[in-house]
């Protein structure tokens, strides 16, 4: 496309992106052709249950996928396909403008030093170049330690990571994600661990540091509620396929897969009393074998005889709002 | 009279260390938890990490022998049964785990998993025992072939099925439910609890449910307990703790529940707690919240506040009600 302008292109895009794993039972389709793009200072959900490639997503896009694994299609960064970087390139690119955090901030910290240098690590190696004066990035460091809301950083600053709590450690764990100042942070259920009122503490927390540091973020979770919670947008996926993009609002009060509307009716809710819970009868796929046509297809019940012979594509059903379904085909919103 | 009741329970857990392995302090997981669980009701204890939910579970299950206080079932003193009494309360009493493959022996085949509480109560012949398990795995919605497989090639969901199968063999009066669909995906768990819902209609069970998720509480239970840090903060029939809750830290929780409607969510009040659960080693003075309470006064920190009737069948611990 002529004419778009640097700040229109998507932090990240994902084009096609088919991911295999090679095991002894066999090859597993993780990830089936997967495309969506993160806007600039957007938060974008992919929001999934087990199973369904969430997590190989996230790794692909981090670089840290398993040997074991092949991936085809293309992750683009701010237009530049990173697929095939290595090396010094590569470097530049993942821990520096894209960074993870993952669902237990413990295996993130080495148990031998202490939270201060593995930080002061990290700065070293990002904002090095010419030699800095260790004072500074020790001032630096504890700053950082401030911003993630962590109370008295000088004592986190020197603690190992034994010595904190499991939410202590995850605001840590931002803050070094944070500190090469990425453009796009990769949270992969970042509080799935957490007690309750911990995780509305960390989702505060990285709601706000995404507005003040501008950041774009992709957040990987199986909870509709966090994605609520802390997202723009939403992307649903189940056994490695999108079935529905669009904001959160749209997708939520007005989901279109049959999937999405199962998945909202089986959540107990706190809120309001629901009657007698619906759910989704079956369970996923094997992944080694996946089903031709629609993956959802087996569970539907509301399944075409098109739905087990081919894949829908995404179609842009309500303006801004895509599903992939053939119960929509014909549906098209007036787009050209 | 209960089916349950826990009376004034306390578990401390000492915590040794040196060479002489001397206590240096004590954790006070449970201090002071008095609740009842009546025939035919699901009850729930809610509480985060911490809170000693657990213990009190474990308590009740005679897993842990209570520093003091006591655990009547239909009367009787669970602590001082012993022989035949206690293999009776064993068999009216039976658990459901968060971790269904930690629960279960992988090396034991699905069949002889359920089967094993029907051997060890029971004076059934082989082929009685066959249809009985057979019947039970039908009971919990596990497709007949299930029977001869090992756990490791069940998934979650089914592996849960067969802790609840074996659970329910003996035909118990109380099943204590240790966060039983935390480990699973939503579509699963809304299964679990729905079978979990049919089969306590079904058997005129009770449930003592342990979990940390209001939403699943709400969906289930008849009366809720709200513990913090060893101590039952609250509580109250489930309709009156969601629609009107009155301990910050009730509030707090609930507040905290990721809601997907983003119109309910407009509508929520949010009270946030600051920073963590201290340990249970070094317990605050006064109210064990007022450190993290955005209430909290100078009284707080003080004394500790009593329990405090502000409803039908309501009761908080808090200065603010008291």
């Amino acid at each position: 496309m002529a004419g778009v302008s640097r700040e229109s292109t998507p932090v990240l895009k994902l084009e096609d992106l088919v991911i295999k794993y090679y095991t002894l039972s066999g090859i597993v389709h993780a990830v089936r052709g997967v495309s969506f793009e993160v806007n600039c200072r957007e938060s974008v959900c992919l929001v999934g249950e087990s199973g369904s490639g969430k997590s190989t997503v996230g790794l692909a896009i981090a670089h840290a996928l398993p040997p074991n694994a092949r991936v085809s299609g293309r992750i683009l960064f701010k237009g530049e396909d990173v697929t095939r970087l290595n090396g010094k390139r590569l470097s530049k690119f993942v821990g520096r403008e894209v960074t993870i955090i993952f669902q237990d901030p413990a295996a993130t910290f080495n148990p031998l030093f202490t939270i201060g240098e593995q930080l002061m690590d990290v700065l070293r190696t990002h904002k090095g170049g010419k030699e800095r004066d260790e004072e500074e990035l020790r001032r630096e460091a504890i700053e950082l330690l401030g911003r993630v809301g962590l109370p008295d950083p000088e004592r986190v600053f020197k603690s190992y990571p034994h010595e904190l709590s499991g939410g202590m450690l995850q605001r840590a764990s931002i803050a070094v994600a944070l500190s090469p100042n990425p453009s796009l942070l990769v949270a992969d259920e970042p509080t799935t661990m957490l007690d309750v009122t911990l995780q509305a503490q960390i989702l505060d927390l990285l709601t706000r540091l995404k507005e003040e540091l501008g950041l774009s973020m992709l957040f990987i979770t199986h909870n509709l509620g966090v994605a609520a919670e802390v997202c723009d947008r939403v992307v649903i996926l189940y056994a490695g396929k999108v079935l529905e993009v669009g904001s959160v609002e749209e997708v939520l009060l007005n989901p279109l897969h049959p999937y999405t509307r199962k998945l909202l009716e089986c959540v107990p809710r706190a809120f309001k009393s629901v009657g007698r819970l619906k759910h989704i009868p079956g369970s996923l796929p094997d992944p080694r074998r996946p089903p031709p046509g629609c993956p959802f297809q087996p569970r539907c019940d509301e399944a075409l005889p098109e739905c087990s012979a081919s894949m829908p594509p995404l179609r842009e059903v309500r303006p801004g709002h895509l599903v992939a379904c053939h119960k929509y085909s014909g549906q098209e919103a007036g787009v050209g | 009279m209960a089916l349950l009741e826990v009376v004034n329970l306390v578990k401390h857990f000492p915590m040794r260390g040196g060479l002489l392995g001397r206590v240096k302090a004590w954790i006070r997981a449970v201090d002071g938890v008095s609740l009842e669980v009546g025939e035919d009701q699901i009850v729930a204890l809610v509480g985060e990490s911490g809170s000693g939910k657990t213990t009190t579970a474990r308590c009740v299950l005679r897993l842990y022998t209570p520093t003091s206080g006591k655990i009547l079932f239909m009367g009787e003193d669970v602590g001082r049964l012993k022989g035949k009494a206690l293999k009776r309360y064993r068999r009216n009493v039976q658990a459901v785990f968060q971790n269904p493959f930690l629960s279960l022996n992988p090396r034991m085949r699905v069949e002889d998993i359920v089967a094993e509480p029907l051997k060890a109560h029971t004076k059934m012949s082989r082929q009685e025992i066959r249809e009985v398990v057979n019947d039970l795995l039908r009971k919990v919605s596990l497709p007949e072939d299930v029977g001869g497989r090992y756990p490791y090639d069940l998934s979650g969901g089914q592996a849960q099925r067969v802790a609840i199968a074996r659970a329910i063999a003996l035909k118990p009066k109380l099943l204590v439910l240790d966060e039983p669909t935390s480990a699973l995906d939503v579509s699963i768990q809304a299964q679990i609890l729905n079978l979990l819902v049919d089969l306590k209609e079904e058997m005129r069970m009770s449930y003592l449910l342990i979990t940390h998720d209001l939403s699943v509480v709400r969906y289930v239970s008849d009366y809720v307990y709200v513990m913090y840090l060893g101590k039952i903060v609250e509580q109250a029939p489930a309709e009156e703790i969601f629609t009107n809750a009155q301990h910050p830290y009730t509030q707090a929780l609930l507040s905290a529940v990721p809601e997907p409607d983003p119109r309910l969510k407009r509508l929520r009040r949010r009270v946030m707690l600051k920073g963590e659960p201290p340990s249970a080693i070094h317990v605050p003075s006064g109210c064990r919240l007022h450190p993290r309470c955005p209430y909290a006064t100078e009284e707080c920190s003080r004394e500790e506040p009593q329990l405090v009737k502000v409803g039908e069948n309501h009761f908080v611990r808090c200065w603010r009600v008291a």
